[in-house]
């Protein structure tokens, strides 16, 4: 899926141009090289991202597309991260007895190269009663998906960070995914 | 947009390199400019408190236009960290006056915009990242804390539009949406619905902490933006893992609405133990640069893992330090910001104190460390193994965090007189097995330099004699006269002798003590470099050249003429040309002058 950029027109101004006529042989020359040089932009190689968690004991996806699962005594977590929609996909289900509050604003994901990013649920979300399961989509993740950024990212690791208060003590879920990059 | 940023960060880099780095907060105040922030904020450990307006230690004396403009460039830019940014904004906007919180936050969320608008935002997560603090700290900024409408309006306008046709790629406008919703908190609406208590309670009731802090940050009236902090320490008492919190919910939510967070009265709950936790504690090795000849000091930390000196960081304390109270079910450490709005008991930070002289407290709850000192205050601590910080709960001795210390081998103490060298009182203590104090009473002032046991070799304390003056160089001699026709050149003079150098000062008479303490002492490496050192003799003159020998004059050909019986008559024979006359003799160079005499130097050594 491609979005403009805000306030950027959609046409190509370049296509959009006719050549006159006697135009300057140099000038045409110029705009060819433009053409190109905007027709190799326009081929440049394209990334998608898929992650997988790493952790001992995670469940895999039933298929592609589908969440993967980690669970201890008190949280199951679902994940799947939607490099398309630039969006964390987490399911928190409270296993306890008592009520679990995931400190929602103060998740974030760890790169590769050691810095933070703090990551939001689109929605404002609560606490979980014992039992309740809630989703968050969490943003933005904002992924490279072109030249050796994307690149750089194939086989590394990302590290999210979920602070919980479970049994009314503050604990932090680090879920560790591994990035495949594919071109698209 | 970003061109312009792009440019602006080179502009901002290429002036950062213009500073001596590292930078203190005493430096930056005296460069006060837009281009120094960015360099001072841009090391590690640089404390924001600069920032802040009504400090108590060294700050930024105005938030003028350039630094405005600086601060907001540089985090558009990616010059400044946005955590550190956001810090420093903070603390700026505590002491700005309101037309200038308003002209600020024009600038910030029109840098703002163009950030959203930046095609790179999609995939650039430092950029997001920049995004991420300037929404939050306009979303999180005090009530009365605002743009001005004709400039904010357009922007709110223009990002409502976007939404609306769905032009925004997901990352802008999961940012869009998010602002927006808390805009619209400011005229008392949420999701379409007016705010009202009842409305928090079922928000407090699902523990959804996160809309009702929209709520107490955004809402236009007082007593609901209480009602809806009130309700976010009622979530927070509800999670309390202290039994006494949720025993006494009460009185605590009154306590935390009131003050922002749950204070211990240590008369009440004396201190039992205290201990720094060892994963966060900030550590750190002072360096003490020593500036011997103003007898002023600077104090630079550094660390195992990054060598690079640097300044020395604030000290928070919060999360670090920890304590053991008397009638506490836990643990507690400092309070938290009060906009936390935090249950926990905690302990407040006017209830610690640092037994150190050159730690104070700022605003912004943060003890920081004076980094420019004397002599007089630094030298005293040579006696010591470490930078000891010794911390106090409630009046009560609690527990120390012990950094490096370190003093970087000062400048010689080298005494040159103008003739005579001066004379010297020196005593030298020994208070600490790796180190020597000096201390220098010359006729002018006194000067204290302390050193390594290492760098003992490579310093020196002397008096020397000045250099004698030099001789004057001797007089050219004159050019011998040309010789006529057929004559000879004249001689040329001899150049004139070279003065005599002048004799070098004696070096002044030194009285050193040493005084070894109890420990050993390198006596004989004292002695070298303590020493009076006579003047060098001033250079002779250079004896003047001779003078060349004039030119020989010119050959004159013969002349001869036929008489009347066909003989052939001479009637000049002609002569050859003169020779030249020889070169005068240079002038004998003076002699060097003679080198000064080292002073008496009598040397006591005592325990």
């Amino acid at each position: 899926m491609h979005y403009r950029v805000w306030n950027e027109p959609m046409s190509n101004p370049v296509a959009a141009r006719s050549r006159s006529p006697g135009s300057h042989p140099i000038r045409s020359g110029a705009r060819l090289a433009l053409v190109a040089l905007l027709a190799l932009v326009g081929c440049a190689s394209h990334y998608e991202y898929t992650f997988h968690l790493t952790e001992p004991g995670v469940r895999p996806a039933a298929s592609p597309g589908e969440p993967e699962m980690l669970e201890d005594a008190d949280v199951k977590a679902e994940l799947l991260v939607d490099g398309v929609a630039e969006a964390v996909l987490l399911d928190v289900t409270n296993k306890t007895d008592q009520v679990l509050q995931v400190e929602w604003a103060e998740i974030s994901i760890t790169r590769p190269d050691g810095t933070g990013t703090s990551l939001r649920p689109d929605v404002d979300l609560g606490w979980l009663p014992p039992g309740a399961t809630l989703a968050a989509r969490l943003f933005p993740i904002a992924l490279p998906h072109s030249g050796r950024a994307a690149l750089a990212n194939q086989g590394r690791r990302f590290q999210l960070n979920v602070p919980v208060i479970v049994r009314r003590e503050p604990k932090v879920y680090h879920f560790t995914l591994t990035a495949h990059v594919r071109e698209r | 947009m970003r061109l312009r940023l792009q440019a602006l960060v080179l502009v901002m880099a290429g002036c950062a390199g213009q500073f001596p780095l590292p930078m203190t907060a005493n430096e930056l105040v005296h460069y006060d400019s837009g281009p120094a922030l960015i360099a001072y904020l841009g090391q590690p450990d640089a404390s924001p408190t600069v920032c802040d307006l009504r400090a108590r230690g060294p700050h930024l004396p105005a938030v003028t236009p350039e630094i405005r403009l600086a601060l907001v460039d540089g985090l558009a830019g990616g010059a400044l960290a946005p955590g550190l940014w956001r810090r420093c904004v903070d603390l700026a906007l505590t002491g700005l006056p309101p037309e200038q919180v308003r002209t600020l936050f024009d600038d910030v969320m029109r840098a703002y915009a163009g950030m959203l608008k930046d095609s790179d935002l999609q995939g650039d997560p430092a950029l997001a990242e920049r995004v991420a603090t300037v929404q939050r700290l306009y979303l999180e900024r005090r009530p009365g804390f605002e743009g001005h409408p004709a400039i904010l309006a357009p922007i709110f306008d223009e990002l409502r539009a976007a939404l609306a046709k769905h032009e925004l790629a997901p990352v802008a406008r999961s940012f869009a949406g998010d602002l927006i919703a808390s805009v619209d908190i400011e005229h008392g609406t949420w999701q379409g619905h007016p705010v009202d208590v009842a409305m928090m309670d079922t928000l407090a009731a699902a523990g959804n902490e996160m809309t009702l802090r929209r709520f107490a940050e955004r809402l236009p009236r007082a007593d609901l933006r209480q009602e809806a902090s009130r309700r976010i320490v009622r979530i927070h008492i509800a999670l309390s893992a202290f039994d006494e919190v949720r025993d006494a919910a009460a009185t605590v939510e009154e306590a935390v609405v009131r003050d922002g967070h749950n204070r211990v009265v240590l008369d009440d709950h004396p201190l039992v133990h205290a201990w720094y936790d060892e994963r966060t504690a900030t550590i750190r090795n002072v360096l003490v640069r020593q500036h011997v000849w103003n007898q002023t000091a600077t104090l630079l930390g550094y660390s195992q893992q990054r060598p690079t000196l640097s300044v020395l960081p604030e000290l928070s304390f919060r999360g670090t330090l920890w304590a053991e109270l008397q009638a506490i079910s836990r643990p507690v450490t400092l309070c938290s910001a009060k906009r936390a709005l935090d249950p926990t008991p905690c302990i407040d930070v006017t209830d610690v104190s640092l037994d150190n002289p050159f730690m104070y407290l700022d605003r912004g709850s943060a003890f920081h460390l004076s980094d420019n000192v004397t002599e007089d205050e630094i030298a005293p601590w040579a006696s010591r193994n470490d930078f000891t910080l010794p911390v106090g709960l409630g009046g009560q001795p609690a527990v120390s965090l012990r950094w490096g210390l370190a003093y970087e081998r000062p400048d010689d103490l080298d005494f040159t007189g103008s003739d005579r060298g001066p004379d010297l009182d020196v005593r030298v203590d020994h208070p600490n097995a790796n180190r020597y104090v000096f201390t220098v009473n010359s006729p002018q002032r006194s000067y204290v330099a302390v050193v390594e046991a290492a760098d003992l070799r490579g310093f020196h304390v002397a008096s020397r004699g000045a250099p004698g003056a030099s001789g004057s160089n001797g007089s050219s001699g004159s050019n011998g006269a040309s010789g006529g026709e057929c004559s000879n050149g004249g001689t040329g003079g001899d150049g004139g002798p070279g003065g005599d150098g002048g004799p070098g000062g004696d070096g002044g008479n030194l009285r050193v003590v040493i005084a070894c303490g109890t420990g050993p002492c390198d006596v004989d490496l004292l002695e070298r470099v303590i020493f009076s050192a006579g003047g060098p003799g001033g250079s002779g003159g250079s004896g003047g050249s001779g003078g060349s020998g004039g030119s020989g004059g010119s050959a004159r050909s013969p002349t001869s003429h036929v008489d009347s019986d066909g003989n052939t008559v001479v009637d000049d024979p002609g002569c050859s040309a003169g020779t030249s006359g020889s070169a005068g003799s240079s002038g004998a160079n003076g002699s060097d002058g003679s080198p000064g005499r080292p002073g008496h130097v009598s040397v006591s050594v005592v325990r």
